[in-house]
């Protein structure tokens, strides 16, 4: 029972960070209908630039959050710029994006084999062994500071685009970008915005990643598989969308220890999304077709 | 009369949305139904069910007896029964004869006699495109993009036609043109029914009309009754006017 | 599609070039003198060319993009080895129950995936290869674990007689190319590239040619797993399964040009001489230099090196005939509008351009 809850609770804080880890990537997709492949790369390039920051010039991974969030926003702006915006919009777009952005990715990650070595890193701050208890079992303190950022900006998601006039027309966008042009949005801004914003989020769980996880150049392909699975799972049509399948993920993984040895706990997620697009391609939760 | 075929108790509900609702409806071997309503009525999606592209909710259709509702769309084009698309869908990247090739290979499992180039061509110029059958789709007007279409439903070989709206957006010089089309079409042997927007080429054109409006049934009988028919007069103008037909 | 004396698949001009090309090929080591290397990585070229071309298949035919090529490459290879080793079946029949394998093994995890569309379908393909890498590589019974799995030396072909059995699987998945291509199923395949509902409501069972289609890509690029197990004398689940390799088939024929028969050949050429001269003097660039071609191919020029080719040729005064549509990767919706897109076919690794 004491194992039963600690895993409950050890899922719950894995599936936070799933759900930042998993929104950028929704967030492009659901409004540009582009699948970020790059995502990954955005992802290790961040713990890199983590890394780098804490190594070199003593910056506590968790206050370089707005150095991070800035920085990848205008790599999101960059790429959006000075390549996405050339592909075809639509369906049409969809395998040309992924290719293209998958190309990305491979730059990225031969940049980071090129300044780096292939070994794995880890950023290691003093409090990083340290512990904390909930509900009678022990948790690593960034598991759960990890947890406590990942809502946090979720919820600043959340308020963003239901709250702000940004967010709204970025909403609208995502459901019909025709008639945003026809009321006066500027499209092209929007899908620049949230290209930044997708990149800055994937930079920030690069971060949050990097005080979790070792990590080395061919680090983000397991991510962007898990995110995929996530939006499957929840659907990216809304933040909590998002964290149910964030949930289901991270419960799933956490408790298939019991039935699956350790080494395939990564396929675990790869089983759940086959099944649930096999099953439900609405998926679980009844939002658009994915056939 | 021989009912070539038949639904009963047709529904098509999308989550809350009735797009269909009970409805029932015959065609008679060599006939021409006309299917009308509003915009939203829920003709397409009928075609759409009885030519198996999306499944029933409730309720069957029957193919010379044999029930297609419930199959997926390549095996009703076997069993019979090919529709076109309100918005044509061409294979862009095949020319004007390899699309009609794709219809003719694929539209009966034990494949249909005679020499797969010659029968194409043939359709082609029945359907006035053989001088274009070695142009993209892309290069075509409307009116051939939409010809096309035809062709390639007919090449399948199929008894029953269904026709969306393939008048629709065409000029008068046009429209004339296609209604002579689908008449000959029935003179081959085929039953058709015809879903359109513009109102004299499809009363001159039809034995029959059905009506819909919100999904259900409305009116059925001989053209003029239909027109003349109040309930449908107030589905049309107890809304906004389309400006068609 | 267009010729009506010839069989609907074969053009006389095709032909002609695809066997010439073969026998300058095949005689080339006898009547020249080309270094061991060169003979030796000339021969696994044939392999990577024959499995681009099958990825290809799927890929620029069909219109689904496999990021998980390298499971069939590796269960083709691992269960040839297996067979040598355990049953000392001569290295043919290894190769070919390999293959089969890894066919079985598409179809298995390949018949509810296929219909997804575009990207999801890509995306279930990273997980199907990771996954399979992952249990392969914990499976030590099988793989042998880090360690991979020895083939004896003496048993099985020489290096230098690959060159040929290369040369026969390359010449065998052209045919098939050429004949897929052209015939029918050709055309099935393109109609369900381009809009597979329509497809269907043509009458095309979208499903069962996907299906063959991957058994057939899946089986050949098994094959060449027993190929490359038998080249290298050597496999390990971690090199055979990798991420890279499925990597690698896409930048063959994505870069080489996709859809037509003439890039994943080509691309599999410069891929191997990127590799091997890369390896030598730059070993950590060849990732970022995909990319960048990656990147270069799909912003400028669809049909990779084929294209550019292709419009070198045009400039030179060259019309190919406007049968049977081309690859690209773009489907039809953005066709219709503006140019129509260029049509293009090609045939054997002899020849240049459409017949």
């Amino acid at each position: 029972m004491d194992q039963a809850l600690s895993l409950t609770i050890s899922a719950v804080l894995l599936a936070g960070f799933y759900a930042a880890m998993a929104y950028g990537l929704g967030l492009i997709y659901g409004v540009l209908r582009v699948v970020n492949l790059a995502h990954g790369g955005l992802i290790m390039a961040s713990a890199y630039v983590t890394w780098q920051l804490f190594s070199r010039f003593r910056i506590d991974p968790y206050l370089a959050i707005p150095i991070v969030l800035v920085v990848f926003f205008g790599v999101g702006v960059a790429m959006y710029k000075g390549l996405v915006r050339f592909l075809p919009r639509g369906a049409a777009g969809g395998v040309q994006s992924l290719l293209l952005l998958f190309g990305v990715w491979l730059v990225i990650r031969n940049a980071a084999y090129l300044l780096y070595s292939g070994d794995d890193q880890a950023v290691r701050t003093s409090y990083s062994t340290a512990s904390v208890r909930i509900l009678g079992s022990s948790f690593s303190v960034n598991r759960v500071v990890v947890f406590v950022i990942a809502l946090l900006a979720l919820l600043g998601l959340h308020v963003f685009l239901q709250k702000t006039f940004l967010g709204k027309a970025t909403r609208a966008v995502a459901q019909n970008p025709d008639s945003c042009t026809l009321v006066g949005v500027d499209v092209e801004r929007i899908y620049t915005l949230t290209f930044g914003i997708g990149a800055a989020l994937a930079g920030l769980a690069g971060l949050l990643a990097s005080t979790l996880f070792a990590f080395n150049p061919a680090f983000g392909a397991g991510e962007v598989l898990k995110s995929f699975v996530i939006i499957v799972l929840g659907g990216m049509g809304s933040v909590v969308g998002i964290a149910l399948g964030a949930l289901v993920l991270a419960f799933a993984e956490v408790f298939s220890i019991y039935f699956v040895p350790s080494y395939l706990t990564a396929a675990v997620g790869f089983v759940l999304l086959v099944v649930v697009l096999i099953v439900r391609p609405a998926g679980l939760f009844g939002q658009r077709e994915l056939v | 009369m021989n009912q070539i075929l038949v639904g009963r108790g047709v529904c098509k509900y999308f989550g809350g949305l009735k797009a269909v609702d009970q409805v029932d409806f015959h065609l008679d071997e060599g006939e021409i139904l006309g299917l009308i309503g509003p915009n939203g009525a829920g003709k397409t999606t009928l075609f759409s069910v009885a030519a198996g592209s999306i499944p029933a909710t409730k309720g069957t259709v029957w193919l010379e007896g044999k029930p297609v509702s419930g199959k997926s769309a390549y095996r009703s084009v076997h069993l019979g029964i090919t529709r076109t698309h309100q918005i044509v869908r061409p294979f862009a990247r095949l020319t004007v004869l390899e699309n009609v090739l794709v219809g003719h290979y694929y539209g009966r499992p034990q494949g249909v006699s005679g020499v797969a180039q010659d029968r194409a061509m043939g359709i082609l110029d029945f359907i006035g495109l053989a001088d274009r059958a070695q142009r993209l789709p892309g290069e075509l007007t409307l009116a051939g993009r939409k010809r096309l279409e035809v062709a390639r439903a007919l090449a399948t070989g199929p008894k029953v036609l269904l026709l969306d709206e393939v008048v629709a957006g065409l000029n008068p010089v046009e429209s004339r043109r296609v209604v002579q089309l689908i008449r000959q079409i029935r003179e081959r042997g085929l039953s058709i029914i015809v879903i359109e927007h513009v109102m004299h080429a499809l009363m001159s054109l039809s034995d029959r009309v059905m009506v819909l409006d919100h999904g259900r049934k409305i009116a059925e009988g001989k053209p003029e009754e239909v027109a003349n028919d109040p309930a449908v007069i107030e589905a049309y103008l107890g809304r906004e006017e389309d400006g068609k037909g | 599609m267009s010729s009506l004396r010839l069989p609907a698949w074969l053009s006389a001009r095709a032909l002609v070039l695809f066997v010439a090309g073969l026998t300058m090929l095949y005689a080339a080591p006898l009547v020249l003198s080309i270094g061991d290397y060169t003979h030796n990585v000339m021969g696994l070229t044939f392999m990577f060319m024959a499995a681009a071309l099958a990825w290809n298949w799927l890929g620029g035919y069909v219109g689904q993009i496999s990021f998980g090529h390298s499971a069939m490459f590796g269960v083709g290879g691992f269960v040839a080895a297996r067979l040598a080793l355990a049953l000392e079946l001569s290295f043919w029949t290894a190769w070919f129950v390999g293959g089969l394998t890894a066919g079985v093994y598409a179809l298995l995890w390949g018949h509810p995936t296929l219909r997804l569309r575009g990207p999801y379908f890509a995306i279930a393909t990273i997980g199907v290869g990771e996954a399979t890498r992952l249990i392969a590589t914990y499976w030590a019974e099988f793989t042998g674990g880090s360690s991979g799995l020895s083939l004896p030396i003496g048993q099985g072909p020489t290096k230098y007689s690959l060159y040929w059995y290369g040369l026969y699987i390359l010449a065998g998945v052209v045919a098939l190319s050429y004949w897929l291509r052209r015939s029918r199923i050709g055309l099935g395949l393109i109609a369900i590239k381009e809009d597979v509902e329509a497809a269907g409501d043509v009458g095309v069972n979208a499903t069962f040619y996907q299906d063959l289609v991957l058994f057939l890509s899946g089986t050949v690029v098994g094959v060449c797993g027993g190929f490359y197990a038998s080249y290298q004398a050597f496999i390990d689940p971690q090199d055979m399964f990798s991420f890279d390799r499925s990597i690698g088939f896409i930048l063959m024929a994505v870069i080489g040009g996709i859809g037509t028969i003439l890039g994943p050949a080509l691309g599999a050429i410069v891929f191997v001489m990127i590799q091997e001269f890369l390896l030598a003097t730059y070993p950590q660039l060849y990732l970022g230099l995909y990319g960048l071609l990656l990147i270069l191919v799909i912003l400028f020029e669809p049909l990779g090196i084929a294209g550019l080719l292709l419009r070198i040729a045009r400039r030179l005064g060259y019309r190919p005939a406007a049968g049977v549509a081309a690859g690209g990767i773009a489907s039809s919706s953005s066709a219709t509008e503006g140019e129509p897109e260029p049509v293009l076919e090609s045939p054997g690794p002899g020849g240049g351009g459409a017949a």
